[in-house]
């Protein structure tokens, strides 16, 4: 295997003509001369936060807002009711800002990571929003286990309006400044989709069928 | 996929007169045209960004070893392993011996060209149970074909055909009613949903590496490739060497790309990041993760003048685009890699000799090459690779025989006007306006019919006459 390596990197290098690797900066310097342009970007011209809801409903996508985190199990509530759910449960995904709230009994929320895979809805919260795109960003790790962006029929993600940033680019910039990048980073943008037969979209091919956006702030 | 890239004209009359092809064909044709097309209207600076994404992908690939070892250094760093694969049987060794150590029996593939490529499906299914999550590849995996479209690899099949395989493979039976499409898609949900949970082994491709931090980006509508590679023990991605960016802020940018370039969204429902193996402190996601990196002639066309096409997105405009593609479809070009960007790699990665017929099929018209998101001069490298195959003396006798005396003759004017000025009464022989056949056409005939000349004169008489009277 390790053969298969040095043979690989030396036709590369015979290809480009050199037999070491320039340094990482040498290289990065190299890219900065090459790119010419202002990094090109779609520009709006409404405020972040109707952005992102305009994006979020284009990808079929719902949003509801609320003025403080306490009021989000009353916006579940509202969302679940007129949703035909098959008795299947509604759990939580492990993060402190959703657990510490005062969730009414007839929800019947399950708190078990371990039962994830019989729930018919998850709530999650979401690191980040990105306004470009009306995507919500969810790392994963012990409050944010990424099997449940995934698994459950209905995702409904929380998220602090003050998390909402313009760009793709912000949101590494805050990850890569807060430490090392987590195993997985979802960009979610609207629920799972297929247009695999005869090219006619259809939602909910292998994850969530419908993604709710709770918008607290 | 074991089909033989010779006989390209025997499958494309087949694919010509294939109704159920046909069909297909026009129901995709336009859809992904008129989708990009849209999308491209939002992103005023869409230039700017294919000009972006082709500075992007030269630099990586002049740093291409840098950036390998960058890749390499923070995968491992992040308790994943990196493995080097020089050609397709390797890449499925090292793959087979990874699912055997692993002691798997089920594994659950999301779609992966790189895969296709290598021929990777056939090892496995040999040994495993392998299934597809991609719903177009999972079709295809019934139906025993292979893709037919890079992004879209079911393009080719109508409802009634999945109808029919759905009815055979999961309810053993058959000449039941056309079903709709909602139905069809929960059905392979419920059926595939128990094999992600039963695997052992998630195979994915990649959309893009990135060497800063030594991540995976894979990109998808359906979540297959999520559930893929975060339900199993073990997750293996494979992917090209080409693949590389240098960094987030470079991902970022050719995402705006490919998505928009690929299904004229501005990004899939799905974006994903995978950095390595589950933490400590995970919930979930597979202990180990594999990345084997493939060269498989890339590194050949790194030191050519073929080097421009390791740009290549996978995003499949080129094909999209392409009035050969849509007229054929995928299968006809006898290889895992269709349309203008097949014509091109296929002769690069199996050998000109048994795929000089695909940079023939080509009307160098250059939608494709207008389209391409890292600006990829296809027709030029399609004019290449028929030079090649003219100075490899690839080109058939007969064929050689009349570009010779074609370009004898180009080469002495007045003796070409004459000739020309000849043909020309003696087409009109044939009648007027168009003729069902002319001698020596007949392949030409067989499917349209001849333009007979109208007018006075050969194109150069008419050229000088029309600019004499404009003179005086
Ligand atoms: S050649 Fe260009 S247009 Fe064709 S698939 Fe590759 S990136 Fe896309």
């Amino acid at each position: 295997m390790s053969e298969q390596r040095a043979e690989i990197l030396r036709r590369v290098q015979q290809a480009l003509g050199r037999q070491k690797a320039p340094s990482v900066d040498i290289a990065a310097a190299d890219l900065e001369t090459r790119l010419t342009d202002n990094l090109p970007r779609p520009e709006w011209n409404t405020d972040s936060l109707s952005r992102f809801c305009e994006r979020l409903e284009a990808a079929a996508g719902s949003h509801a807002r609320v003025s403080s985190i306490n009021e989000v199990p009353r916006a579940v509530g509202d969302y679940l009711e007129n949703l035909e759910t098959d008795g299947h449960k509604t759990g939580l995904s492990p993060h402190p800002r959703l657990t510490e709230l005062d969730w009414p009994e007839d929800l019947g929320i399950d708190r078990e990571f371990a039962n994830a895979r019989t729930w018919g809805t998850a709530i999650a919260v979401g690191y980040m929003g990105i306004a470009e795109t009306g995507s919500v960003v969810m790392p994963s790790g012990p409050t944010r286990p990424t099997t449940l962006n995934f698994l459950p029929d209905r995702h409904i993600v929380v998220l602090a309006i003050e998390d909402i940033v313009d760009y793709m680019e912000s949101v590494w910039d805050r990850l890569l400044a807060e430490g090392e990048m987590p195993r997985t980073v979802n960009v979610i943008t609207g629920p799972s989709r297929t247009a695999d037969v005869e090219q006619t979209l259809q939602l909910g091919a292998h994850g969530p069928r419908s993604l709710h956006v709770i918008l607290v702030g | 996929m074991a089909v033989a890239e010779a006989d390209f004209r025997a499958r494309a009359r087949k694919a010509l007169s294939d109704e159920d092809l046909q069909s297909a064909l026009a129901k995709a044709k336009g859809g992904f045209v008129d989708k990009r097309a849209n999308a491209i209207l939002d992103l005023p600076e869409f230039e700017a960004l294919r000009e972006r994404g082709r500075q992007i992908k030269d630099h990586t690939l002049a740093h291409l070893d840098t950036y390998l070892e960058q890749f390499e250094g923070n995968v491992t760093r992040q308790g994943g392993q990196v493995h080097y694969a020089l050609d397709a049987e390797s890449a499925r060794e090292t793959i087979l011996g990874i699912c055997r150590d692993a002691a798997a029996k089920q594994v659950i593939k999301a779609k992966t060209m790189a895969g296709e490529e290598v021929g990777l499906n056939e090892a496995l299914e040999a040994e495993f149970e392998t299934v597809e999550s991609d719903l177009g590849e999972y079709i295809i995996q019934l139906a025993k074909e292979p893709p037919s479209h890079i992004i879209a690899p079911a393009v080719h099949k109508t409802r009634a055909q999945i109808t029919e395989l759905f009815d055979h493979h999961h309810h053993q039976k058959s000449g039941g009613p056309l079903r709709e499409t909602p139905d069809l898609v929960d059905e392979a949900r419920g059926v595939l949903r128990e094999k992600f949970l039963g695997a052992d082994i998630g195979i994915s491709g990649a959309n893009f590496l990135v060497a800063e931090t030594g991540t995976i980006t894979l990109v998808t509508n359906e979540g297959n490739a999520d559930l893929s590679t975060s339900l199993p023990r073990v997750h293996i991605a494979i992917a090209g060497v080409e693949k590389l960016v240098p960094s987030m802020r470079e991902v970022s940018s050719m995402l705006r790309l490919l998505a928009r370039s690929a299904t004229g969204q501005q990004i899939t429902a799905y974006t994903t990041f995978i950095t390595g193996a589950r933490r400590p402190e995970d919930l979930d996601g597979p202990e180990e993760l594999h990345v084997v990196l493939i060269d498989n002639g890339r590194t050949r066309m790194l030191g050519d003048e073929f080097r421009e096409m390791l740009r290549c997105i996978r995003c499949g405009a080129c094909m999209n685009h392409c009035p050969v593609y849509s007229a054929i479809g995928g299968h006809a070009y006898g290889w895992v890699y269709p349309g203008p960007m097949g014509a091109v790699l296929t002769p690069m990665f199996r050998g000109l000799d048994s795929s000089q017929d695909l940079p023939n099929a080509c009307t160098l018209n250059g939608r494709c090459q207008s389209v391409c998101p890292v600006k990829i001069r296809l027709p030029y490298l399609i004019r290449r690779l028929r030079d090649q195959s003219f100075e490899q003396q690839i080109t058939g006798p007969f064929a050689r025989w009349a570009i010779r005396t074609w370009g004898w003759l180009a080469r002495r004017p007045a003796l070409y006007q004459q000739l020309t000025g000849l043909m020309r009464p003696a087409l009109r022989l044939f009648g007027r306006g168009s003729a069902r056949r002319v001698p020596l056409a007949g392949a030409w005939t067989a499917g349209r019919d001849f333009p007979l000349p109208s007018g006075k004169g050969t194109f150069q008489q008419q050229w000088r006459e029309k600019r004499g009277e404009k003179r005086t």
